[in-house]
């Protein structure tokens, strides 16, 4: 089947017009067709009548004398009329007169019953009824009876005039719509051969070539502008891409300028920073050295004492001296100078003091039990020296006259970013009535001293032996928790 | 008997169908021949014009003559009446003499003036009066208008050259239907 909805334009518009003018020839020739029907039917009408009138006044006398060979003679000339099939003449008290009937009727002709004056049409005749009258009388009444031969053959021929002028004009209508729909397809199908061109090979320079003042000029006119500016538009996106591009590479080269300036600056930082590193180890190592001389000066010294309270003041002061360089001496060592494992200092510490101050005699058999914590060298050194100290006093005065003993260092974090460092003995402990404050044993006062260095707390127990607590916060430890409280409030 | 009677009854039945289907058997010989021939006078005068000095504006009747022995009893008044020929009232009149009879442009002469013929068409001459008559060979012997019968039909004569003297005109169409006598 045809499909109207995908054809083209051009055929579109020739079928919309011939439509159209199919359909109003068709109802123009079937309207004319029925008005002629009807005019020939009511002249046709019109002419049985006259001629019944006429057959009728020429039977007046015949109908008056009752003769009905003379009205038959009348009807005789209706021969000459070829559409007749028959006529019949009513005379006196409605009885028939006369009849004609055409010979190729004669034998099923009967004279049909009178009727009132009228004409009717049926399917094969056109049948009247007549009153023929004189003056005022009423004789009688004339039937007549006429094929529809000459309605049919006019039916016929102006069925097929109409026909011929139908098709003519079709033709005339197809000839000049084919030529006159070019006004308005050929401008379309331009602009749909230039969108498909368009479409296809995305060449927005292409222009339709039609101009006229009508719809189509004004939809021509817009789509080579709306093309003109889609060109502009990708001329000045191309333009703008390739500024952006020249940005985009101004950009990289300024942003590598700063990441090589950045590198190097980065360098030389941390060419610094290894310069610094070092200049502190070597800081480090001095002091350490120095307080080395200071140990090995203490050393030589010593042995020209001959008094054993100073010697053992001196050997005091030594470990001192050394508790202090071997901090120095971790730090050196460390990976970032400032912090030092505190666990293992103390552990190295610890075994080196039992080692120096064990009294003969005595097995002390040392337990660490320490947490991996770092601590500032601030906090180290007091550190290391109350450890010294507590250890120090633990093994003068902790075991009188006993062959073992224990001690143990303990440090961990307590509660609330508090470090505890602390130094027990299971030894006999410090006399009840012995007063921290007032001690003049250096060892106690320095512990006491230190602590407060510390900003620390010191608790001296002497439950099953001794135990020297200290709480305390490291520096770092403090400014720790401070950005982490500023954090906390910062959030709530 | 019972066929008989049931033969009669269909016949009965079939007589109007059977003179419909062959009504020209009804002819005029079955009619008293007097109220055939009252009939036709009249309708005589239908198919006649009279000179325009015949009929004067005033007049509304036309007469009808009849002179001599009425050969008509009622039959001739029967046939007029009611009856009008240019809107005038067509009436009946009776003469034994002819020094009796009113204007009258139609004048019927009966048998019984057969031997005074002559006589009246004389006083007649000129007039233009519608002679009828059924006295024999009427129309040859001047009159207007002559009965006759032929094959049980009356039919008529007509003396064209009487009619033409006397200023009448007689339609062809009554022409047509008599014997002409010339």
């Amino acid at each position: 089947m045809f499909n109207f909805r995908d054809s083209s334009i051009r055929k579109k518009l020739t079928m919309i017009v011939m439509i159209a003018t199919g359909v109003a020839l068709v109802l123009a020739g079937t309207i004319f067709m029925v008005y002629d029907h009807y005019t020939l039917k009511t002249s046709m009408v019109h002419n049985l009548g006259t001629l019944s009138g006429i057959i009728g006044s020429n039977c007046t006398a015949a109908i008056s004398f009752n003769n009905a060979a003379d009205a038959s003679e009348v009807l005789t000339a209706l021969k000459a009329e070829e559409h007749i099939i028959a006529a019949v003449i009513y005379g006196d008290k409605e009885l028939v007169l006369a009849h004609y009937v055409r010979d190729d009727h004669v034998d099923n002709f009967k004279a049909p019953p009178i009727d009132k004056p009228g004409f009717k049409f049926t399917d094969y005749a056109l049948s009247m009824y007549r009153t023929i009258s004189l003056d005022t009388d009423r004789l009688g009444t004339i039937y007549i009876q006429s094929d529809l031969q000459r309605l049919d053959a006019r039916l016929y021929q102006i069925g097929i005039a109409v026909c011929l002028i139908i098709i003519c004009c079709f033709l005339i209508v197809f000839g000049i719509v084919s030529r006159l729909q070019r006004l308005i397809s050929v401008p379309i199908l331009k602009l749909a051969g230039a969108a498909k061109v368009i479409s296809d090979e995305k060449n927005y320079s292409v222009r339709v070539d039609h101009s006229s003042q009508d719809e189509l000029g004004v939809l021509v006119a817009g789509f080579n502008e709306m093309l003109t500016q889609i060109q502009q538009r990708d001329l000045a996106l191309l333009k703008a891409r390739d500024e952006l591009e020249d940005r985009v590479q101004l950009r990289t080269s300024d942003l590598e300028a700063e990441v090589m300036e950045h590198d190097r600056a980065k360098e030389r930082i941390s060419a610094s920073l290894r310069e610094k590193e070092t200049l502190i180890k070597e800081i480090h190592h001095r002091v350490k050295n120095n307080l080395q001389i200071i140990i090995s000066l203490l050393n030589l010294q010593s042995n020209q004492i001959q008094d054993d309270h100073t010697l053992e003041m001196f050997r005091v002061s030594q470990a001192r001296v050394r508790t202090m360089a071997l901090i120095h001496e971790k730090l050196y060592l460390s990976e970032d100078l400032s912090d030092i494992d505190f666990a293992e200092y103390i552990k190295g510490l610890s075994e080196y003091l039992v080692h120096s101050f064990k009294p003969d005699g005595l097995t002390v058999s040392l337990r660490t039990e320490v947490e991996s914590i770092s601590l500032s060298v601030e906090s180290a050194v007091p550190c290391g020296l109350i450890v010294n100290e507590s250890i120090s006093n633990a093994l003068k005065h902790a075991f009188p006259g006993a062959r073992e003993g224990t001690i143990t260092v303990g440090f961990r974090r307590g509660s609330k970013g508090m470090l505890v460092l602390t130094v027990s003995d299971d030894g006999v402990g410090i006399p009840v009535d012995f007063d921290l404050e007032r001690s003049n044993s250096l060892g106690l006062q320095l512990i006491t001293t230190l602590t407060k260095q510390l900003k620390g707390h010191l608790h001296v127990h002497t439950d099953n032996g001794t135990t020297i607590t200290v709480e305390f916060t490291d520096p770092r430890t403090r400014e720790e928790d401070k950005a982490n409280a500023e954090r906390e409030t910062a959030h709530s | 008997m019972t066929m008989s009677r049931k033969f009669s009854r269909i016949m009965l039945i079939m007589a109007p169908l059977l003179s419909a289907v062959f009504p020209l058997s009804a002819s005029a010989e079955e009619r008293p021949e007097y109220e055939v021939k009252a009939a036709f006078v009249y309708n005589f005068a239908k198919f006649v014009e009279w000179p325009t000095d015949t009929f004067k504006d005033s007049d509304t009747l036309l007469r009808i003559c009849v002179l001599g022995k009425n050969p008509f009893d009622t039959l001739l008044e029967a046939a007029v009446a009611g009856k009008t020929i240019a809107a005038r009232s067509v009436v009946v009149v009776y003469a034994t003499d002819l020094g009796q009879v009113p204007p009258c442009p139609i004048m019927y002469i009966a048998r019984s003036e057969a031997h005074n013929l002559e006589e009246i068409q004389k006083q007649l001459e000129g007039t233009a009066i519608l002679t009828v008559s059924d006295i024999d060979d009427f129309a040859e012997r001047g009159g207007t208008i002559g009965f006759f019968v032929e094959d049980k039909n009356i039919r008529f004569k007509i003396n064209v050259d009487a009619a033409e003297e006397t200023g009448l005109q007689i339609s062809s169409k009554l022409l047509r239907l008599a014997r002409i006598v010339e």
